[in-house]
């Protein structure tokens, strides 16, 4: 019998994998080994808190990769201590871009003025390449009602150029979703909200976002680009003009 | 940063030895003032008003903390608890001992610095932006080009008894902030049409007695030929420059009388000699030194730390706006500590404050400081966010104030309070305009503008070239201050227009208030700048606001 492509086994996945909500998603990836070893990626953005409190209910030892593309807001390296602390994660990974390749590619750290996507390639797509090393599979926060591109996402996702499959147990969730999970566990909310950034990336690259915008308006605004290039749509990468 | 080699090392602690043994021989009598003053000046000890004064090297302006902290610390050790910073990148200390000055220089060589070559007929301190490393609008860091040549002019067999002293400014940004142009010898990194890096070379520039403004004598030099190109320049120099009047004897006098075109025939015909001499030589060694001068690691986390205290804070937000420049990395800016606190002594740090600045650099400044030939000092990679911090260090030592490029930002000589060869006072006008205006709380709304005094015709506070300029001289016993308009010390470089005849000094303070009253009414919009307006208007408006007397007469 041929192997099963990936394609087929996400289809697989998604038409047979039965589970009550995320929580009972992430039990049977995390605790049933559903598809192998998988490790969590989390931003420790404005959303993060819900699926890293909903990991740490079901299993806390699994891995949970942070990329500090040491581009960050000096709030979002707090606020990830204080999540993974209060939520008693085990195992969390930051991982960083290394130092060599930071003097070759980026050495005034003015890389983003010249180009995002050279920037976001550097410092976070090749970063959790080599971070997802070993690993089957990673689980994301990504939701559909987050930006156009991700509007047909689905629990489990093919990653082809890595031969990986994405998990996003939040998928179906919507932003009311969200702030009820929030309020039902009383979660620390990240302080930049407060100041009007509901989507939070790079410092550089992201803007605080005026009632009635889009909540990821604020994420390379005035640049035709939606994603950082760690997300495929469809199989695809999502690239922007450079 | 640059370190020094064993060779260096060497090479400055046998300096001081020799020195050590002259100064005995001067204590005891057995060397006359005479025999004694070119062995002192060779290691930048002069014989001021009231005391020797020794005049230390940074070279292009850039040090450590720890460097920082020891210049403190010969300050309390030594002399009377602060120092001066100069406008050629120097700190000059007013009151050493002459039998302490071989101690001095054992701690300055302590943390790798000394006093070689800041005096005499031979090539000083090689200056450079203060920026450098660090500006937005950089080619590339002028000080490995600043470095290499301290190497190869120090104790140059050659030129150690040149027909007058000879200053060399490096510049790496289009933004002229080295004064390049009033220099012997001018270099400004450029690239040529393929990208390669090289030099403007700019020859002839100088203040003092007979102002005038350097000419390009070469486009573009490639980095590579640049010391045998210097050592062309200084043997055509060497070799016919004038030796018979001191008054005419710096290379600005050679170009005006041989003319640009001849001199440049005959450096170019040094140069092809001296090309083959020197092969792959300045390559290698500047390669090396490049290395040396790596930009530190960058911390590029930011925070809204700086925009949430800019809200609250008026006074901070004050500071940014004139102290704090952008920097290569957008994470960062470039901080000016200015050292011009209104009613103070410009360019006079005290121990407390020089420690204060080295526990800053140390702690948020990657650990660089630099010294700017406006006489301020420069945290060159200071984090946006670690901003309010650093402000609030600043501020505890007397040190935050927002005054960088506005009125009291002045630029003054020691003048008669210090120096043999002043005519005049000027550090006292300085205080008394930096008072006047603030009492006014007028500073912000003249906006930029630049002040300079000098105490007498040899031009250390470099008066031609201040938007602004003010000479003071002797005129049979009295001080007289003459004013000048319209200079320009950036890479447009003028030298500014004598308005009339001279003040005495009680009238600089009110001649200023009618020159710049007269600016505020003929300025088209609060964006004109004092500057800007002169160009616009010509010297007629505010020469008629510096004499109204004058002017009335005539109507």
């Amino acid at each position: 019998m041929p192997r099963e492509t990936l394609a087929q086994r996400v289809a697989r996945l998604n038409a047979t994998t039965w589970a009550d909500d995320a929580k009972g998603l992430l039990d049977q990836v995390l605790n049933r080994q559903l598809l192998g070893k998988v490790a969590m990626v989390s931003s420790f953005g404005a959303d993060s808190a819900v699926l890293l409190h909903l990991l740490a209910q079901v299993n806390r030892k699994a891995p949970v990769i942070f990329i500090d593309t040491q581009m960050l807001f000096a709030e979002t390296l707090g606020y990830q201590r204080d999540l993974a602390a209060q939520f008693g994660l085990k195992d969390v990974r930051v991982v960083s871009v290394d130092e060599l390749s930071l003097r070759r590619s980026d050495l005034w750290g003015n890389l983003h003025q010249a180009s995002t996507d050279a920037c976001c390639d550097l410092r976070k797509t090749q970063v959790l390449e080599r971070a997802l090393d070993g690993f089957e599979g990673w689980i994301s926060g990504r939701k559909r009602h987050q930006a156009s591109s991700r509007a047909a996402l689905e629990w489990f996702e093919a990653d082809p150029v890595h031969a990986r499959i994405k998990i996003n147990p939040l998928a179906y969730w919507g932003a009311s979703d969200i702030a009820a999970y929030f309020e039902v566990h009383n979660l620390p909310r990240h302080p930049l909200i407060a100041r009007g950034y509901p989507s939070i990336g790079c410092a550089p690259c992201t803007s605080a976002v005026k009632a009635g915008e889009d909540t990821r308006a604020g994420r390379w605004r005035g640049q035709d680009k939606e994603e950082c290039g760690i997300h495929f749509v469809n199989g695809k990468w999502v690239r922007t003009a450079a | 940063m640059y370190n020094y080699t064993d060779f260096d090392h060497d090479f400055v602690r046998s300096r001081i030895d020799q020195f050590r043994g002259q100064v005995m021989r001067r204590v005891d009598g057995s060397l006359s003032e005479d025999e004694f003053k070119p062995l002192r000046l060779m290691n930048g000890l002069y014989l001021q008003l009231h005391a020797y004064m020794l005049r230390v090297a940074i070279p292009y302006g850039t040090l450590n903390g720890r460097q920082m902290r020891q210049l403190a610390y010969i300050a309390d050790t030594w002399d009377r608890g602060y120092g001066h910073f100069t406008t050629r990148q120097n700190i000059q200390f007013n009151w050493p001992k002459l039998r302490d000055v071989p101690e001095i220089l054992d701690a300055l060589a302590d943390v790798q610095m000394h006093a070689i070559q800041t005096s005499g007929n031979c090539i000083r301190n090689v200056t450079a932006d203060h920026f450098a490393g660090a500006a937005a609008d950089e080619v590339e860091d002028p000080r490995p080009t600043a470095e290499l040549l301290r190497q190869w002019s120090t104790d140059h067999p050659e030129f150690q008894f040149l027909p007058r002293k000879f200053k060399i400014a490096v510049s790496g940004a289009a933004v002229d902030r080295a004064v390049v142009r009033a220099h012997d010898i001018g270099l400004y990194l450029r690239r040529n049409a393929v990208g390669e890096a090289g030099y403007e070379v700019v020859i002839g520039g100088g203040l003092g007695r007979t102002p005038m403004v350097g000419k390009t004598v070469r486009d573009f030099l490639p980095k590579a030929d640049l010391l045998p190109y210097l050592e062309s320049i200084l043997q055509v120099y060497n070799l016919s420059g004038r030796r018979d009047n001191k008054y005419k004897a710096r290379i600005k006098i050679l170009v005006h009388e041989t003319g640009l075109d001849v001199l440049r025939g005959q450096i170019e015909a040094g140069f092809a000699v001296q090309k083959a001499a020197f092969a792959g030589v300045n390559a290698a060694v500047l390669a090396d030194i490049e290395a040396s001068f790596a930009p530190p690691t960058f911390i590029n986390t930011r925070s809204q730390a700086l925009e949430a205290a800019l809200q609250t804070n008026p006074v901070l937000q004050a500071f940014v706006d004139t102290n704090v420049a952008p920097h290569k990395n957008p994470a960062y800016g470039i901080v000016t500590v200015s050292i011009k606190t209104i009613g103070q002594t410009p360019g006079d740090a005290t121990s407390d404050q020089m420690r204060a600045m080295a526990d800053i650099a140390e702690e948020f400044g990657h650990d660089e400081l630099r010294i700017s030939h406006e006489q301020n000092v420069i945290l060159p990679h200071i984090r946006r966010s670690d901003i309010p911090a650093v402000h609030a260090k600043l501020k505890a030592v007397g040190l935050a104030s927002a005054n960088i490029g506005l009125i009291s930002d002045i630029i003054a000589c020691p003048g008669m309070d210090y120096c043999a060869l002043a005519t005049a006072r000027s550090i006292p006008v300085a205080q008394a305009i930096a008072i006047r205006f603030d009492e006014l709380r007028l500073e912000r709304e003249i906006g930029p503008i630049k002040i300079k005094i000098s105490g007498c015709i040899n031009a250390c506070g470099h008066h031609h070239v201040g938007h602004i300029g003010i000479l003071g001289l002797d005129r049979a016993g009295v001080e007289n201050y003459q004013i000048t308009l319209g200079g320009d010390a950036t890479e447009t470089m003028a030298v500014g227009e004598r308005a009339g005849p001279g003040f005495a000094y009680e009238a600089v303070v009110p001649a200023l208030e009618r020159l710049l009253d007269a600016y505020l009414n003929l300025r088209d919009s609060a964006e004109e700048t004092f500057i800007e307006a002169y160009r616009r208007l010509g010297v007629a408006p505010f020469k008629a606001a510096l004499y109204p007397e004058v002017a009335r007469d005539a109507a």
